[in-house]
């Protein structure tokens, strides 16, 4: 196992990749020739500190969901590396590897199917401590219940997930990743099946826990809302590539990428009218990526450059943008083009 | 939903409750067989052979004098008997088999799907009457092969299940704490493939007590036990059948019939209360 002790950092990813395999098509069988493979991660870094929360910001199918399960190993990347706590992960067996699930754990989008509907959630929520050999103490269950925001907790520790709200089952879920305590959770879209108005509460309990215990998280969301809510830190996904990345404050405030621009301007607001901005179509396909920019074909700037020359990550106004003309937009000096 | 409300909804379903009360008759009919029956079963009565249905003897008798009524309430507990051991038998292999291949995939689930392929095209009479020549004509051997021969549907029922529990979030989620396989298939996949297997194993049982009578009548198995297969077996064979001595034959043929539709109903039933959703082609609950 390769040890870097001098990393500040507590997970990080390097040049991390995940391409899936597409079923052959007929023709291609017959030919012999294999179909595209769907590139749903391509070459990101990334690293989260010890005790922040990072949130992962981006449409569905830029791959940030995948990122996420490349970081806890769920996934097996096609290359790059997986680091935790100093040490190389991505490598190692899967006994070792079992050793590190417990530090590491995840929280899903869909409170449903995330709890198993046999089970009391008292039992729920103490097997992660009975499968690792921890005494289950009643105490301990009720605490984690509580932060959660399910109150009293002696009321729920015997009832089924179907005597749940989606709300509740959802803090269920939460009390039952953190009760191992681990040092770095993955959160999928934790409140974006829930009503808005229990979101800020779910959103509030997880940061609970990061200050509780010093938890990183890496928050997953497509909504710029609920990561100004809670992150310390964004980063903005676009087809398997990192196109911002800052503080939260900063991305927010001074969007520098035109792909977060018009993320931020289809949030909703109050007596706010519609966006001007609205990005062109959709999400191109994972599996036929853009040349140049892969965002150029819907970019309201583009230039002839952005087609055949892919921009790098650079430092622009303290945060990591990968826009040929960043700064320019930033100014105000380059105009939107009127198709 | 409780035990309770699910016991409610069982009997609110005519179906079902016509289906159990005919399995409560037949259990206690082969129960208290030694109370109720007017004869011993192998009692016989030299003086009325071959008799028509009489006050002395209700259904009549056969050619070497036994009481018809007499033998098919003693029949019915072997019949039973063979019904739940093969279909335990049957469930037991299903399930483990089911389980373990969409667990875990790859060349272990094609591997034991061929099998499971193998076993469901093959005529089940005809291999029967060669493992039974082969192994031995007795209860235990018919009991086996009945249970070899049905699971292959649990199997497949078991395994389609798994494969949706599988990619479940929560199995997922008691990976990431640590759980192993064996856990996780204990904890998570089998509590919630179950329901789909009791209500399969009342169908089970109807197959099995089906198959045991018909291969005591073509001469598989202890001739010597009394099964309703059995009497069959000896009204064709005494020439009762084609003398159209019908009291000697339609009893059994009925009684066989009244069981098979008993369990099948039952299983329909269950199905409708145990797994709701699967009208609707949804297997989990989503609300």
């Amino acid at each position: 196992m390769e040890v870097n002790p001098l990393s500040e950092y507590l997970v990080s990813g390097v040049k991390l990749t995940k391409h899936f395999e597409s079923r052959r098509s007929p023709i291609e069988f017959l030919t012999g020739r294999r179909p595209p493979p769907i590139r749903a991660v391509d070459g990101v870094n990334i690293e989260i500190q010890r005790g922040e929360i990072l949130a992962l910001v981006g449409e569905s199918g830029s791959g940030k969901t995948t990122l996420g399960r490349l970081l806890l190993l769920l996934e097996k990347p096609t290359s790059g590396e997986v680091w935790f706590d100093g040490q190389r992960i991505d490598n190692v067996g899967s006994r070792t590897l079992r050793a590190y699930r417990r530090r590491m754990q995840m929280i899903y989008q869909d409170p449903y199917g995330s709890l198993n509907p046999k089970l009391r959630v008292s039992e729920i929520v103490s097997e992660p401590l009975r499968v690792n050999g921890i005494e289950v103490k009643k105490d301990r269950l009720a605490e984690y219940l509580a932060v959660s925001g399910l109150r009293p907790p002696e009321k729920f520790l015997d009832r089924y997930p179907h005597e749940l709200s989606g709300g509740q089952r959802q803090r269920v879920a939460i009390a039952r990743a953190m009760i191992l305590e681990p040092e770095f959770v993955v959160a999928d879209e934790p409140v974006s099946m829930l009503d808005v108005s229990l979101r800020s509460e779910i959103l509030g309990v997880i940061k609970r826990f990061n200050q509780m215990l010093k938890t990183s998280f890496l928050l997953i969301t497509h909504d710029l809302a609920v990561a100004a809510q809670v992150s310390s830190r964004i980063m903005v996904m676009y087809l398997g590539r990192v196109v911002e990345e800052g503080d939260t404050l900063g991305v927010l405030r001074r969007p520098k990428h035109p792909y977060t621009q018009t993320l931020l301007s289809v949030v909703p607001r109050l007596g706010g009218s519609l966006p001007k901005t609205l990005p062109k179509g959709e999400i191109p396909s994972a599996k036929n990526i853009p040349s140049g920019c892969r965002f150029h074909t819907r970019c309201a700037y583009a230039l002839p450059v952005c087609s055949t020359d892919e921009p790098e990550l650079r430092l622009v106004d303290g945060s990591h943008v990968s826009c040929h003309f960043a700064e320019q937009i930033l100014s105000g000096s380059t105009k939107q083009s009127t198709s | 939903m409780s035990a309770h409300s699910t016991l409610r909804r069982y009997l609110g379903n005519r179906k079902g409750s016509l289906g159990l009360a005919i399995l409560v008759v037949l259990v206690f009919m082969a129960v208290l067989a030694p109370v109720i029956s007017p004869y011993k079963a192998t009692q016989i009565d030299p003086t009325a052979i071959l008799q028509p249905p009489s006050p002395k003897h209700l259904l009549g008798t056969n050619e070497v004098g036994e009481d018809i009524l007499s033998l098919i309430i003693w029949g019915s507990r072997i019949s039973l008997l063979v019904g739940f051991l093969a279909t335990f038998v049957a469930v037991l292999v299903g399930t483990a088999v089911g389980v373990v291949a969409g667990y875990i995939g790859g060349f272990t689930d094609e591997a034991l799907m061929r099998i499971t392929d193998f076993f469901l095209v093959i005529p089940a009479v005809v291999l029967a009457i060669v493992v039974a020549a082969l192994l031995g004509n007795t209860l235990l051997n018919v009991i086996l092969i009945i249970g070899l021969l049905s699971w292959p549907s649990t199997a497949r029922v078991v395994r389609s299940a798994t494969l949706v529990y599988k990619q479940m979030p929560f199995v997922e989620a008691s990976k990431c704490a640590g759980a192993g396989t064996a856990y996780i298939l204990r904890r998570h996949i089998l509590p919630n493939v179950l329901p789909l297997v009791y209500a399969n194993t009342s169908l089970t049982i109807a197959n099995s007590i089906f198959t045991q009578a018909a291969l005591v009548f073509l001469g598989v198995g202890d001739i010597n036990d009394i099964s309703w297969g059995q009497i069959l077996h000896f009204a064709y064979a005494s020439g009762a059948i084609t003398a159209g001595d019908y009291w000697y034959a339609i009893p059994p043929g009925l009684m066989i019939v009244v069981a098979v539709l008993g369990f099948a109903l039952t299983g329909y039933a269950l199905d409708e209360v145990l797994n709701p959703k699967l009208k609707a082609g949804v297997v989990f609950e989503s609300a």
